[in-house]
């Protein structure tokens, strides 16, 4: 246990007393905690699974993790007293942001840490009484809300105290306390939501989308806010313009700091009366469903096999493995990256924050240059060129954060199949990995580059756009070629080696710019820009043949 | 069919009138059995037939059912934590706390069944060594084969001394070694009093460790005797070939021809 994890253990154990007077045994419930809070150390928090390297063994500072991007998150959020003409919406500013990033930091970290469903197999069995068990889960929840809830926090302590009065102090950290507790009713309202909506087995994936969406939304934030505050107007924004303010709780707690002492008491009669409904009637039925989480598979099986979609989909995708692919060996490595990519929590993870981040990246550019189109009345050719290009050469971003990830799974040792089936090479089984790939995570994306490209300039951008893309798909099978001669999903995560990744990603971009500079010289000349499509595509056809080839022994050393 | 064991003794779990569905789908049906101290029950059933039903309802982790489960004359649904502290149960699927060491797990074990460290160190650690994971105290066990922690979760299910020892497929993953070792266990704790109520598909390891074999299939028990007594009734054969009478719908036989026929050219004839 670390020092911080001790100190809250500590503090939680204070009023054993009390609990036994509650009826809970100390001994036990000490133990139980003490044990939780430890594995809550060793577990990677949200932002380290999605990392590539991760240790599985020796996570050992997992907490001091979470409350770093705690603080951050609190630094973050400080730019709410940058925003707006008075205090009032400076700290309704604040507090929505605070409710936020609360309840989805929260919400991530209560799947891995708070809800285990081994709990079931693991300690229901013992010789424990329910209130032990219940206290124990409460205390832990509070525990893991402080290691949130006061890091984040903090900087606005400090500035409130350095800019204001220790009166404002006191009453921010009362609205505070309250406004946490609305967090967590929000949370379990939000998970008795996705509980009753879908089965208990699903629970865990929509979480894993739910905390990606997350990161996603914090990075877009990050991306947009500071231009926002920019923004003149914003600043002399206030909410008491608008009436319906009132009726939302951030304004409430805000008012508690700012106004009168009657808003800190509806905050609080709104703030107990749902953490009562949460006690009340919440938890209970929280509890019933979560122990479902570890058994009842039998009878999920059968409800699987009556899913319409799912032969739907495998028919479109079996149709596009039909025009794109040759040969059975190919055929069914395309088929398989392609289920597996879509389907594989752990690859997911990796992913799709990648992808959103990139997609983000990518509006932003498109934005940007949709308006540098209108205001830039000369240089509209120009600007579109370069924007175009960028866009188009952008695109294949997401692709190579993909490839980058297919050849680590956590159940690697199933790749036995590739190895003990009779398939003299395992470059047909590359080839249709890589075309799975393209097709997944580069097809949307040229669709809507080829959409934006013809909005723009009609059908005279075809040729551009056709080399663009063709270029796109002769840098991917470079890459295959020079990093990637990995068979998918056939190594542990932790092999990758971070730093490496991170100089081919560099390697990368300097190769995809050196193809798009080259694309901008000869932009304005179709004729050139034809017969370098040719050249390309005869380059393609070179590259996808000898990926063809690749032998056992590449694939062994690479 | 008749119960074997001494039917002067008191028994040790009496279940009666056990019922117990999901929604519309019922999952044990009217279940009246009564163990014997020392008995080794061999529980076994089709996939799907009630077994791990059962078992979670006798280590408490179930409480709403039909009927009366009494464990040492305590009523499971009136005191659990009592019935659970006479009860040691071994999870399938290996089931763990992964981040922890074995000594850490253990020691979380044996707190909560309130045993005095200075009792319960020792005991681990001899146990540990025993099953040959000396040179493992201090590791986590994410690194762990499915076979050690297997043996782990044996030590955490027999570390207080229970009376009553519930294993739920514990010999998946454990080496040949491994698995005389658990099967002699088995039976020295039998020798000591304990019952054990030991579920698995092994039909051969089943027929060998228990001295009474209990058979369900859809929620009801269709037998329920010792394997000598069960031969007697079914005629000679392996436990395998009775399990297979007794519960198969479709004739096995006819399944393997199925499948060998499935290798003929379409619309070629079977035979």
């Amino acid at each position: 246990m670390n020092k911080i994890s001790a100190f809250f253990f500590w503090l939680a154990m204070l009023p054993a007393k009390l609990y036994e007077q509650m009826g809970a045994n100390r001994a036990q419930l000490a133990m139980i905690l003490r044990y939780k809070l430890i594995m809550d150390d060793r577990r990677p928090n949200t932002f380290q699974q999605t990392q590539v390297n991760r240790k599985k063994e020796g996570v050992s500072r997992a907490t001091y993790g979470t409350m770093l991007i705690a603080l951050f998150m609190g630094l973050l959020n400080l730019i709410a007293f940058a925003m707006g003409a008075d205090d009032i919406t400076y700290f309704t500013i604040y507090f929505s942001f605070f409710l936020f990033l609360l309840s989805a930091t929260l919400i991530s970290d209560f799947t891995s840490v708070l809800i285990d469903p081994r709990d079931t197999q693991i300690l229901l069995p013992k010789p424990v009484n329910d209130r032990t068990f219940l206290l124990a889960r409460i205390l832990h929840i509070m525990v893991h809300l402080f290691r949130v809830i006061v890091p984040m926090l903090l900087p606005a302590i400090v500035y409130l105290a350095i800019d204001y009065n220790l009166a404002v102090v006191t009453r921010f950290l009362i609205s505070a306390a309250l406004a946490s507790l609305m967090a967590i009713f929000f949370i379990n309202a939000l998970y008795l939501l996705i509980i009753r909506v879908t089965t208990p087995e699903r629970f865990k994936s929509i979480i894993a989308w739910f905390q990606i969406g997350f990161m996603i939304l914090i990075y877009g934030a990050y991306q947009v806010m500071p231009r926002a505050t920019a923004m003149e107007n914003l600043q002399q924004f206030t909410v008491s313009d608008y009436n319906y303010v009132r009726f939302l709780p951030p304004y409430w707690f805000a008012a508690s700091v700012v106004h009168a002492w009657w808003w800190l008491l509806v905050s609080a009669i709104v703030s107990l009366l749902s953490v009562w409904v949460v006690i009340r009637y919440l938890a209970p039925r929280f509890n019933q469903k979560l122990a479902m989480l570890g058994g009842s598979s039998e009878t999920l099986v059968s409800q699987k096999k009556s899913t319409g979609t799912l032969t739907s989909e495998t028919g479109y995708v079996k149709r596009l493995a039909g025009i794109l692919t040759r040969g059975t060996v190919e055929r069914a490595g395309f088929l398989f990256t392609w289920k597996w990519a879509l389907r594989n929590r752990g690859f997911r993870m990796r992913v799709y924050p990648a992808i959103g981040y990139i997609l983000v990246w990518f509006v932003i550019s498109i934005y940007r240059n949709v308006f540098q189109l209108g205001e830039s009345g000369e240089n509209v050719l120009k600007g579109s060129a370069a924007g175009l290009l960028g866009i188009i050469y952008l695109s294949c971003f997401i692709f190579i954060s993909a490839i980058q990830q297919i050849s680590q799974a956590d159940e690697y040792k199933a790749s036995w199949i590739f190895y003990s089936a009779p398939v003299s090479a395992p470059g047909p089984i590359l080839l249709g990995m890589l075309k799975a790939l393209l097709a997944q995570f580069f097809l949307p994306l040229a669709i809507v580059v080829t959409g934006l490209g013809f909005a723009w300039q009609g059908w005279v951008v075809l040729p551009n756009l056709l080399l663009g893309f063709s270029n796109i798909l002769l840098i991917s099978g470079f890459l295959l070629l020079i990093n990637y001669k990995k068979l998918p999903a056939s190594l542990p995560s932790n092999k990758a080696d971070g730093t490496g990744n991170f100089l081919r990603g560099l390697l990368m971009l300097v190769f995809n710019g050196v193809f798009g500079v080259a694309h901008y010289f000869v932009y304005g000349f179709p004729i050139v820009v034809l017969i370098s499509v040719i050249l390309s595509g005869a380059a393609i056809w070179l590259v996808y043949q000898r990926i063809a080839r690749i032998s056992w022994v590449e694939v062994a050393t690479n | 069919m008749t119960e074997t064991g001494n039917e002067s003794v008191n028994p040790v779990i009496r279940i009666s009138g056990l019922s117990k569905s999901y929604g519309a789908k019922q999952v044990l049906n009217n279940i009246d059995l009564a163990i014997y101290p020392g008995q080794v029950i061999g529980y076994i059933g089709p996939n799907g037939a009630g077994k791990s039903t059962t078992v979670k309802i006798l280590c408490g982790l179930i409480s709403d059912f039909e009927g009366e489960v009494l464990v040492n004359g305590v009523n499971i649904q009136q005191d659990p934590v009592a019935v659970k502290k006479m009860i040691g149960y071994v999870p399938e699927l290996a089931e763990l706390y992964e981040v922890l060491t074995p000594l850490e797990f253990l020691e979380l074990m044996a707190g909560l069944y309130q045993l005095d460290p200075a009792v319960s160190r020792p005991r681990m650690e001899k146990m540990l060594q025993a099953f040959g994971l000396g040179a493992n105290l201090q590791q986590r066990m994410d690194s762990f084969s499915k076979g050690m922690r297997q043996k782990v979760l044996l030590i955490a299910g027999i570390l207080h001394d229970p009376s009553i020892i519930i294993l739920d497929e514990p010999l998946s993953g454990l080496d040949a070694n491994s698995v005389i070792i658990v099967k002699e266990l088995i039976s020295r704790l039998a020798k000591e009093g304990k019952t054990i109520f030991y579920c698995s598909h092994m039909m051969d390891v089943v027929e060998k460790v228990s001295d009474r074999i209990v058979l369900i299939n859809q929620g009801s028990i269709l037998a329920d005797g010792s394997f000598e007594s069960l031969q007697q009734q079914m005629g000679a054969g392996s436990l395998e070939r009775i399990f297979s009478q007794l519960t198969a719908t479709d004739n096995l036989s006819d399944t393997a021809s199925e499948l060998i026929g499935a290798f003929r050219k379409e619309g070629g004839t079977h035979e």
